[in-house]
């Protein structure tokens, strides 16, 4: 005997089954948008990569790997089977490409493969430090970049597929995006960022429609175009959460300082604070925001026996492009091993030299180059290969870092006399090496060429033109700043920067070094841009030695001029940071100077007749305060941006929540406007909204979590029957609509509200605000049925 | 001759006479039906407690002139209801125990030579009556049960060539045993499709079954029962039933529901589009009996069980997963219902 458990009849089903959904049909409508993404998204790292194998080999792989998923997906695989087949392909694929030789029938990897793939990997990563940009696509590039697109393509693969959040992809696209970017100094290409959000809006679209197919399966026409929510509306979701994501893309990596350091580049594993510190190709371009960045941190300590304020160059930026200075495009030569250090360029042997031995401590400095005076001729102590670079005297290694070094640098420091360099005379015809020295770009601004004359006027040899140029910029007229330049928003070292500046007259070190450089060269004179440290402050006495300390602060840029005889000489052309050297101070020509030890004072700071922003250099008066000034503006406005972007959701929810009100109102609107908004204020509050569930089910369901509400239920029965009159009644019974009658709805909308959102969690309101998921989502019915074959 | 046993009902005027209640001249506001319908239903509880449901699915399929099938192991008060149900509301009810050897005649009528007046006379069957209450059904012949069945679709008996218009209202209320118990002939699927619904009583909660033994002590609370209702005012009430709207979206629901079941994998035999007619005229009464003048999808949602359940035969595979007939096919039909979405406007 069997019974019946209990009543079957007329209780209302609960809706709580649900089949777990088992593919994603129509893949192909996601897999065309995703595979142009990450063709378009590679093909922009080309300002950095010249061209080559690497771009056919990457669309070809990641077109087999999104291939093989997709015919897995087909085929009736499970989707984390088939994000499976995408990375076993891409593994299989680059295998049989890159490690042939030592792979199992030329295809499975083996132990051997793992171990050349970690070694070309290394070596890859050491390319994309020393190589400047673009860089020549040697294999070990091509390997690294085929191997992160394989990596992006599974992880674009696992978001839209398997864990169906499609609009994640985006993060990865403006990784893409921001590699040039971060290397080069430049905008996005406007073109290809256009492109890319195209196909974004596409994947985003192709995915609204794939889940409206998945939830309303094979349904007869008429019903097809009433019973799911509009298309068009979804349509509009979808293109507004694109929209605010592009926002905030474009808003969040050029205002972050650090978020392009988790980039590209650090993936060389020399990462560190950003800018200057995480090794990248260019060290100028981040400078400002190393000098921004609130806080001092340790860079390095030195003791020496010196009298000579040292300047520790790290890089030489010799290439002026017009947009940037740049390192010259040279690899280290590894046959300048440390051993044998040529004499610095340009330096005759008649011209007077300072030795200087210094003992260096590296603190947080975590760069390619070694910080060293210039010019250094014997260097000790160092752990990793080291190489130095004849043109810039710079000491940079290939496979180590400078954190943690300790070192001692033994340095010739010139010390070309007054008249010597009065006397220099330029050849008529400048060598080869001194002619790139000068090369500046066609369409330089006139007036930097016209300032520079007109500066120099009076000058009558290259070296009084080079101090002319150097008290011009140290004259009452300019001033330092940090921060204006990002404010007015001609941040930067490129020539239409520098016209800015020499208009604007305030500026930091990149404004004045590169300005004076490139007037320099505009003069005639070979010029290039120092990149390093400061002396840095005094800190005590070691065994008769004088110990000093270096901090992030102290980072600086210098001009190095040419004079023939004497070598690359550094100017100092920043109001109040530095120090001059004894041949750039502005004593009297005329005046015989007197012997180099004797005038200490002679070299102390030569004080602007206006006093700077900032004398940092100052001991004591390198307060904490103004550190911390030089941050918070910076930080304001990335805090301000954030703020604006995170308010983006609540806005638009704002924005319809008042759209809706007032069209009540106004009574333009029928009951089933209030109902949607009821309907999204508990989508935003996390409750479940199936497209279905009746109207009263739903209105249950709120009553259940509403509890005994006296107000709120009245309020929530009133909208119910307004809207099941208006909906299900015979045409003419539903009350009219009138403004009344809108006051009445807005009201009840807000009774409903009010009392959703009281009774929610903290957490959850603070969600509803911030992130409203009514914006996103859409009516969610159950999960579909699986189809299967009939048995 | 009667070898069936046809219990007269107590209130009813003859057992014979075809009774026809017309609509009486002032048409019902659905406030007074919702009045009456609650008057009718509070009266079958009066006898048979904590069945509230299966009292209003009863008299929702009697307003909307379909029949019902009350499936349940026995002694849950089945005819209890039936004959509630009839004895509430003032009209002809005969009641008809079906029995393997009942024969088609016994339930349509027969033809009998009068030998004074010498010619053949129509005696009227068990199903001459407003209400008939097939008591198990499932004991009967195949051939007697088709016999009722085509009375029940058709509402009317020919006999040697001659049509007898049966009464109206007419509703046929069956009780049944579960197929698998023994000496019953299951209704074939055609003719369950008659039925416009199929709810089972579920045995009473220990506090109504404490109550009901407190009621039966003495005498059947049956006997004591009255007529609260007329029968022409059971035919105002349906026809104001007729009246009650139906909105394009509804209907929409309603339509991608029954086709569902056509659709679904775990079912071998989906219901028909008379099971669509019937959902839909059976949520008008539901509408009716709450004094609304529109169906909400709402209705649709609490008849679907009761309607489409018994049309409905599942896989093997389902039985297998979902236990017997009737569960499984709830359960089923719950998921289309959990599946299908509301739609809120008409279709362009």
């Amino acid at each position: 005997m069997t019974a019946y458990g209990g009543p079957v009849a007329a209780a209302p089903a609960r809706r709580s089954s649900r089949v777990a959904e088992s593919t994603v049909p129509g893949g192909w409508r996601l897999l065309l948008p995703v595979y142009l993404a990450l063709a378009v998204g590679v093909s922009a790292l080309t300002p950095v990569l010249r061209l080559g194998a690497w771009l056919p080999l990457s669309l070809l792989v990641v077109a087999v790997m999104l291939g093989a998923g997709a015919v897995v997906r087909w085929l009736g695989g499970h989707v984390l089977l088939a994000s499976g087949a995408v990375a076993g392909s891409g593994l299989l694929l680059i295998t049989l490409i890159f490690g042939q030789s030592t792979a199992f029938l030329g295809i499975v990897p083996t132990l051997d493969t793992a171990r050349l793939f970690a070694r070309v990997f290394e070596q890859g990563t050491v390319q994309v430090v020393v190589q400047g940009a673009p860089a020549t696509p040697v294999p070990e590039l091509v390997f690294l970049v085929v191997c992160g697109m394989a990596a992006v393509a599974i992880v674009q693969d696992l978001l839209v597929f398997a864990l169906r959040v499609p609009a994640l992809t985006g993060v990865a696209l403006i990784v893409l995006l921001a590699i040039p970017g971060s290397v080069l100094f430049t905008e996005f290409d406007l073109a290809v960022f256009a492109i890319l959000v195209a196909l974004y809006f596409w994947l985003l679209r192709a995915d609204v429609r794939v889940r409206e197919r998945e939830e309303w399966p094979a349904r007869p026409a008429s019903a097809a175009s009433s019973g799911g929510p509009a298309v068009g509306r979804l349509g509009v979701r979808a293109a507004a959460l694109a929209a605010g994501a592009v926002v905030v893309a474009l808003v969040v990596p050029n205002v972050v300082p650090a978020f392009t350091t988790s980039g590209f580049t650090a993936a060389a594993g020399t990462g560190g604070t950003g800018g200057i510190s995480s090794g990248r190709v260019n060290p100028i371009l981040n400078l400002g925001d190393d000098l921004r960045r609130p806080g001092n941190t340790e860079a390095l300590q030195y003791t020496t026996d010196s009298d000579e304020d040292l300047y520790f160059k790290l890089a030489t930026l010799s290439r002026f492009t017009g947009r940037t200075w740049a390192p010259e495009r040279i690899l280290p030569d590894e046959r300048n091993t440390l051993n044998g250090i040529a004499p610095a360029p340009g330096l005759a042997e008649a011209t007077p030299v300072t030795e200087v031995v210094v003992d260096v401590r590296v603190q947080a400095s975590n760069t390619r180059w070694l910080p060293v005076p210039y010019s250094p001729t014997e260097v000790s102590g160092l752990d990793g290969d080291w190489y130095w670079e004849a043109d810039g005297m710079t000491i940079a290694t290939s496979n180590a870092s400078t954190r943690g070094q300790d070192y001692r640098v033994t340095s010739a420091v010139p010390q070309p006399t007054r008249e010597q360099l009065a006397g220099v005379v330029a050849p008529a015809v400048p060598s080869p090496y001194l002619q790139r020295n000068l090369e500046l770009p066609e369409d330089l601004p006139a007036v930097i060429r016209s300032t520079a004359q007109e500066v120099t006027a009076e000058a009558t040899s290259d070296y009084e033109r080079a101090l002319a140029l150097q008290d011009y910029f140290r004259s009452a007229e300019f001033r330092y700043s940090e921060e204006a330049p990002v404010e007015e928003g001609y941040d930067g070292n490129g020539m239409d920067v520098i016209a800015r500046f020499l208009d604007e007259k305030i500026g930091y070190c990149v404004h004045y070094a590169s300005a004076m450089s490139v007037m320099a060269r505009a003069l005639g004179i070979p010029a290039r841009v120092a990149v390093g440290y400061l002396p840095g402050d005094r800190r005590g006495t070691e065994d008769g030695r004088t110990r000093y300390q270096v901090g992030t602060q102290d980072l600086h840029t210098w001009p190095e001029l040419y004079f023939e005889g004497a070598g690359w000489l550094k100017f100092e052309p920043t109001p109040g940071r530095g120090d001059l050297a004894e041949y750039a101070s502005p004593a009297p020509v005329d005046a015989p100077s007197v012997e180099p030890s004797a005038a200490p004072s002679a070299a102390a700071p030569v004080a602007p007749t206006t006093p700077p922003d900032q004398t940092r250099n100052d001991p004591g008066a390198a307060s904490a305060a103004s550190v911390d000034d030089a941050g918070v503006p910076a930080g304001a406005v990335v805090a301000a941006l954030l703020l604006l972007a995170l308010l983006v959701p609540a806005a638009l929810r704002a924005l319809r929540r008042s759209r809706r009100r007032t069209a009540l109102l106004r009574g333009r609107a029928p009951a089933s406007l209030a109902w949607a908004e009821v309907q999204d204020t508990a989508r935003d509050l996390g409750l479940p909204v199936r497209s279905t569930d009746t109207p009263r089910a739903f209105a249950a369901e709120l009553a259940e979590r509403l509890g005994v509400d006296e107000a709120a239920g009245v309020a929530l029965a009133g909208l119910l029957e307004a809207l099941e009159r208006e909906r299900f009644a015979a045409p003419g019974s539903a009350a009219v609509v009138t403004p009344e009658r809108g006051h009445q709805l807005v009201s009840w909308t807000a009774d409903v509200s009010a009392a959703l959102s009281s009774h929610a969690p903290r957490r959850r309101r603070l969600a509803a605000a911030m992130l409203p998921a009514s914006l996103v989502t859409t009516l969610r019915p159950g999960r579909p049925l699986r189809v299967g074959r009939p048995a | 001759m009667n070898n069936y046993s046809v219990a007269a009902a107590t209130n009813s005027a003859s057992g014979g006479a075809t009774e026809q209640f017309e609509e009486s001249g002032a048409a019902l506001s659905l406030d007074e039906v919702r009045t009456l319908a609650d008057r009718i239903i509070g009266n079958i509880e009066s006898v048979i407690s904590g069945k509230h449901e299966a009292a209003q699915m009863a008299l929702t399929v009697l307003l909307a002139e379909g029949h019902l099938l009350i499936e349940d192991v026995p002694g849950v008060g089945k005819t209890v209801l039936a004959k509630a149900l009839a004895t509430s509301v003032n009209c002809t009810v005969n009641r008809i125990q079906f029995t393997p050897d009942l024969l088609p005649s016994d339930v349509t009528g027969v033809s009998i030579y009068n030998q004074v007046e010498r010619r053949f006379e129509f005696q009227p069957g068990a199903v001459f009556a407003n209400i008939v209450i097939g008591d198990e059904i499932n004991r009967a012949s195949p051939k007697t049960q088709s016999a009722l069945l085509e009375c029940m679709e058709e509402h009317q008996v020919s006999v040697d060539g001659v049509t007898h218009p049966l009464s109206s209202p007419f509703t046929v209320i069956a009780t049944q045993n579960p197929v698998e118990m023994e000496g019953t002939y299951a209704l074939p699927e055609a003719q369950r499709d008659r039925f416009m619904a199929r709810i089972s009583m579920g045995y009473p909660d220990a506090e109504a079954e404490l109550d009901m033994l407190h009621s039966r002590d003495l005498a059947s609370p049956l006997d004591a029962l009255e007529a609260v209702a007329t029968g022409e005012q059971l035919a105002a009430m349906m026809a104001a039933a007729r009246t009650v709207f139906v909105s394009q979206p509804v209907k929409q629901y309603a339509v991608h529901i029954v086709q569902s079941t056509r659709r679904h994998p775990e079912l071998r035999l989906g219901a028909s589009p008379r099971a669509t007619l019937h959902l839909v005229r059976a949520a008008k009464a539901r509408a009716a009996l709450e004094g609304r003048e529109f169906v909400l999808p709402d209705d649709i949602d609490a008849l679907a069980v009761s309607v489409l359940g018994h049309r409905l035969m599942p896989t093997s595979r389902a039985l297998g997963q979902r236990g017997h007939g009737a569960a499984a096919v709830a359960d089923v039909v719950e998921r289309i219902l959990a599946a299908t979405p509301v739609p809120l406007s008409a279709g362009a």
